[in-house]
């Protein structure tokens, strides 16, 4: 059997227990912030993306989860802890959310071979981790694209 | 990222500042308390801006009992920030390189930019919290000290806990955020000499050891002694 790799292995390597044994392979779909038309960060963890460089004060930031993608397990969820967050912001870090984040959410189709995943946190608005092996593209598993605003500061619902 | 109005003479020491832990967080800190390890002063950094090289961070102290009102939502992020303990607010920008905060100026504030007030309707959310009880441990603690403070005013001689960080990894297996916080916490931590002083008792034994428990008994002596 082959084992499967990883795709940021060599930074998840630097924490015990990461990802924890609560990660599994998983099929089912996934909903996750994404850019009009897709950018390279779209599917890049945070701690992977160095312009904005990631929020960290000190090392105790450089987390396992830093270096997975937050997904939500459906889109009234996805679109919710967006719309959470957002009004909590203040003007100009809206504005920065919205470059760093997109303004669509992607319907993603997640198959056994594309990664690991641990439990949707209904606390959460049913936020997961994924962490990709090597070889995942999952732009080319993207099944559709939902707008998250009207226009430019209304929600679509 | 906005201009500011600085007074680059004065700094915020924040080698001491010890994280509590998160009070909001969402793919890294937002909201992030701290605590200074002699005065007890409890300190919140709140990210406020960020352009492509740096993350930008307004630092100011909060009083134990406007936090606490804070977690129970009997007021807002803005009334947090505006019943601040004292004006004066600092600012530090962390670069890419992201190396812990106390390695960054934070330098006062001489105006705030309006932007960067907190809005009038964030109300803590508990299910962004991570480390609530952690940090409830540590305002309870700070309100009791508080209360002890005004029971024996500022007089020079009751004994004073002092904790220096050290340079080099003295403890056994955790960090140095973890052993001051377990010593503050009145629980046991191990040592190993000369880590750890209070006054002019320096610790010289090696093992897991009670320090608050032993500055209590002197502090208790003390009060016995004058009252």
């Amino acid at each position: 059997m082959t084992i499967k790799k990883l795709k940021y292995q060599r930074f998840l390597e630097q924490f015990p227990n990461c990802p924890s044994e609560e990660f599994t392979e998983v099929e089912k779909d996934a909903y996750r912030w994404v850019h009009h038309p897709i950018e390279a960060v779209d599917f890049l963890p945070v701690n992977i993306i160095s312009e904005p460089p990631p929020r960290m004060l000190n090392d105790s930031d450089k987390m396992c989860m830093g270096y997975g993608l937050s997904m939500f397990d459906t889109f009234e969820n996805a679109l919710a802890k967006y719309k959470k967050i957002f009004r909590r912001m203040r003007l100009h870090q809206k504005q920065h959310f919205k470059e760093d984040k997109g303004t669509y959410v992607a319907l993603l189709e997640l198959n056994k071979d594309d990664g690991i995943a641990d439990t949707p946190k209904e606390k959460n608005y049913g936020h997961f981790t994924f962490h990709e092996y090597e070889d995942a593209n999952l732009q080319e598993n993207m099944k559709d694209l939902f707008e998250i605003f009207k226009d430019d500061e209304e929600f679509v619902n | 990222m906005k201009n500011l109005s600085i007074n680059r003479n004065r700094k915020l020491n924040t080698a001491n500042f010890i994280r509590i832990g998160d009070i909001s967080f969402f793919e890294g800190p937002l909201l992030s308390l701290f605590e200074e390890l002699n005065s007890g002063h409890l300190y919140v950094f709140d990210w406020v801006d960020r352009d492509k090289k740096h993350n930008k961070w307004l630092i100011y102290r909060v009083l134990p009992k406007v936090l606490l009102q804070y977690l129970n939502k009997k007021i807002s992020h803005f009334d947090l920030f505006n019943n601040r303990a004292e004006s004066s607010t600092y600012y530090t920008d962390i670069d890419y390189r992201n190396q812990a905060f106390y390695n960054y100026d934070a330098l006062e504030l001489t105006q705030i930019p309006e932007d960067y007030l907190p809005n009038q309707d964030n109300f803590f959310e508990p299910e962004d919290c991570p480390a609530l009880n952690r940090i409830k441990v540590v305002i309870m603690a700070s309100l009791s000290k508080q209360k002890m403070a005004n029971e024996y005013s500022n007089d020079a001689n009751v004994p004073k806990l002092i904790l220096e960080k050290p340079n080099v990894d003295v403890f056994n297996k955790i960090s140095w955020e973890e052993s001051t916080y377990r010593v503050k916490a009145n629980t046991s931590v191990y040592i190993i000499p000369t880590s750890i002083s209070y006054n002019s008792y320096t610790n010289t034994k090696n093992g897991p050891i009670n320090l608050y428990e032993k500055f209590d008994k002197t502090r208790k002596l003390y009060a016995n002694q004058y009252s």
